[in-house]
């Protein structure tokens, strides 16, 4: 009985741009958004079994030390690192050491190390792990914990020694001591280093993929306002006010400027909650440090990785972003009869802002490549988005002010377009060969 | 005066020819009509008067400016066909807003608006957002925002278009009693001949881009020998007798 009315919905459904173009963009998109998160996945696992630059300072000095010290020299080949013996100083010499050879894990071999394996105890082992650049996968933490792993078999093997019991049977025959210094940051964090930059790598996605969220709203939402002008037949209205294009325009862009101003505001509120809230339930206790390595015993917390000029960069970069995402959201608006249109249309663009973005949030600096990353950090739409990760993960560079101004220049060419189509001659035209190209499209078809 | 003169209107939609060579004027003063039926070129003619279009080619000149010219836009007033409104936006901060668009001056400005409420005549309703207005009220409140500039020049494409009788002589009667009250030019679409007769002085019939005839309302069915404006249309259109 009610066939034809099924088949008249599904028609009147299909036969609406508006409502497949969204099903053919998802289709086409997912398998891109595939692709864009598999490489830097493929990366980060692929640098899990590289060789490991590992160096070691000896402040025990004993028998067993330098036991240890030979067996990771003679070993190095089948554990897949290289091992440099660093000399003894204060921690600040000690990672200075580091860098300059590029090392990625540093062993200390506390004091009472040899006392502690004859006497069966566990000794202590301070773990340095040099962060270069914090990742969503964890990439860093990796080198720590392999390093580790060899001590504690090294350790059991030497409690066992004479036996034929399998070392394997010892759980935590060492005491780790971890501490992670973020070269970008120049920042020493107590604790275990999983708990750290997980935080971080959880907050180097976040962070972009809020922006990435913020544009987009920006663009609906800019898109939708002036959309609702052409279908509530306003704007014809509004043209013919006492105001300059321009000035109209310019109004036009500052409200939708200011409301999501606000609404970033929110979302940014959002987040630094969010952060509080991870690091006060997931970051260890600061593990107590002997003051002679003059290692700072600070508490973790997002300021020390977001405060400074960096961060005023970062805001600026979101506004100019935010005018040109409002003025794109205006253009498209503009050239939309409907609200309906207006959002088919932002969908595709939106991708624009996913796509990079998710990539940006998920590989690193050196995957990205030097021409990459210049692209993204001079385009409107991805700039905050790489520089909001940099500034958690890495460090932002010193050309940036360059690079906003880059992003002003395209965001003002932008807008100049768009007064220049801010006339309802020049979109009335538009949007009439908009429609004989579908009708002609639609011919072909036929 | 003449407030507006049009002369050897063109104009062009890529092949479309939508004005065929129109000419006429208006005097200062005066309520002209414009009629013909849907899609005759009333909107396109109205919208190069109020310079939101520019002609393929002819001449137009509102107040001795070319329509583009910024300084006109402060002496007319246009309200299109089918207008909506902002939706969460009051009738009474709709007003407001265009009463400050329109004026500087304080006094200027509050005069403009007190004479938009009334114009209006909404009442408290003003205070309600004007997503929850009726079609009638929605005009009204277009009606007003036109008027309480007190523009030389108002443009008034098809004002009472799908209202009901009560609204759409509401209107009528606001538009009358204004153009009488401040001698307000009104220059008006419509393709309901009955409201033109009982409100315009002047008319000119429009179709297919051309006008067929213009002149008094009163002469014009004297000369034609017909009893109403739709019955001489019908029989310039089909040549009937």
């Amino acid at each position: 009985m009610i066939r034809p009315l099924i088949v008249k919905e599904f028609k009147d459904l299909m036969r609406d741009p508006r409502i497949w173009v969204p099903f053919v963009i998802s289709a086409l998109i997912m398998p891109i958004m595939g692709l864009v998160i598999a490489g830097p996945i493929k990366g980060a696992m692929e640098t899990v079994g590289e060789q490991l630059r590992v160096g070691i300072v000896d402040f025990d000095e004993g028998n067993e030390s330098k036991l240890f010290i030979n067996w990771l020299i003679n070993n190095n080949a089948s554990y897949n690192l290289i091992p440099v013996i660093l000399e003894r100083g204060n921690i600040s010499h000690v990672i200075n050491v580091a860098k300059e050879k590029e090392l990625e894990v540093i062993i200390i071999l506390e004091r009472g190390f040899t006392q502690n394996i004859l006497k069966f105890s566990r000794p202590s082992v301070r773990i340095i792990n040099i962060i270069r650049e914090i990742s969503f996968f964890g990439g860093g933490v990796v080198g720590g914990s392999r390093v580790v792993n060899l001590i504690e078999e090294y350790v059991s093997r030497r409690f066992l020694a004479g036996t034929n019991i399998d070392p394997e049977i010892i759980k935590s025959p060492i005491i780790p001591k971890y501490i992670s210094y973020l070269e970008t940051k120049n920042l020493l964090l107590a604790g275990r280093p999983e708990a750290v930059l997980t935080s971080l790598g959880f907050a180097s996605f976040f962070l972009p993929l809020i922006l990435m969220i913020i544009s987009v709203t920006v663009i609906q939402m800019s898109a939708t306002s002036m959309a609702v002008e052409n279908e509530e037949r306003t704007l014809e209205t509004l043209l013919t006010f006492p105001l300059s294009r321009i000035g109209i325009l310019t109004a036009k862009l500052l409200g939708a400027f200011s409301v999501s101003m606000i609404g970033s505001l929110f979302n940014f509120i959002g987040f630094i909650a969010y952060f509080y809230i991870f690091s006060s339930y997931m970051i260890s206790p600061i593990q107590s440090i002997q003051p002679t390595e003059e290692l700072l015993g600070a508490s973790f917390d997002i300021s020390m990785i977001t405060a400074g000029p960096e961060a005023i960069y970062v805001f600026l970069s979101i506004v100019v972003t935010l005018l040109f995402m409002s003025s794109l959201g205006i253009m498209v608006g503009a050239l939309s009869r409907d609200v309906r249109i207006a959002s088919t249309i932002t969908g595709p663009l939106s991708m624009a802002v996913f796509i990079p973005g998710y990539y940006v949030a998920f590989a690193s600096s050196k995957m990205m490549g030097t021409v990459l990353r210049l692209i993204f950090y001079v385009l409107p739409f991805t700039q905050p988005i790489i520089m909001s990760k940099d500034l958690v993960a890495a460090s932002i560079p010193v050309e940036t002010p360059i690079y906003i101004l880059g992003s002003l220049i395209i965001s003002l060419f932008l807008i100049y377009i768009t007064a220049r189509l801010f006339s309802l001659e020049t979109l009335s035209n538009i949007q009439r060969k908009l429609s004989r190209f579908k009708r002609k499209k639609k011919i072909l078809i036929l | 005066m003449n407030v507006v003169k049009v002369k050897d209107l063109i104009k062009y939609f890529g092949e479309f020819q939508a004005l065929k060579g129109i000419s006429f004027s208006v005097n200062e003063g005066e309520i002209y009509g414009l009629i013909g039926p849907n899609g005759a070129g009333k909107t396109t003619t109205f919208r190069i008067i109020a310079g939101l279009l520019t002609p393929s080619s002819g001449h137009v000149k509102v107040l001795d400016y070319d329509p583009g010219d910024r300084r006109v836009k402060r002496f007319i007033s246009y309200l299109p066909e089918d207008a909506g409104a902002y939706r969460n936006i009051t009738g009474y901060e709709f007003l407001k807003m265009v009463a400050e668009l329109y004026f500087d001056k304080e006094n200027e400005y509050k005069e403009a608006l007190e004479l938009g409420i009334e114009l209006s005549g909404l009442g408290e309703r003003l205070n309600d957002k004007m997503k929850t207005y009726s079609k009638g009220m929605k005009r009204r409140i277009q009606v007003a925002r036109a008027l309480m500039v007190k523009p030389k020049l108002t443009i008034l494409d098809e004002p009472t278009a799908g209202l009901d009788v009560l609204h759409a002589k509401d209107i009528r009667d606001v538009i009358r009693d204004f153009a009488r009250k401040y001698g307000t030019t009104v220059l008006l679409a419509s393709h309901n001949m009955l409201e033109v007769e009982g409100l315009c002085d002047r008319i000119a019939m429009i179709n297919e881009g051309r006008i067929l005839i213009e002149g008094d309302v009163k002469q014009l069915l004297e000369m034609y020998d017909v009893k109403s404006l739709e019955e001489l249309f019908i029989k310039l259109v089909r040549g009937e007798n």
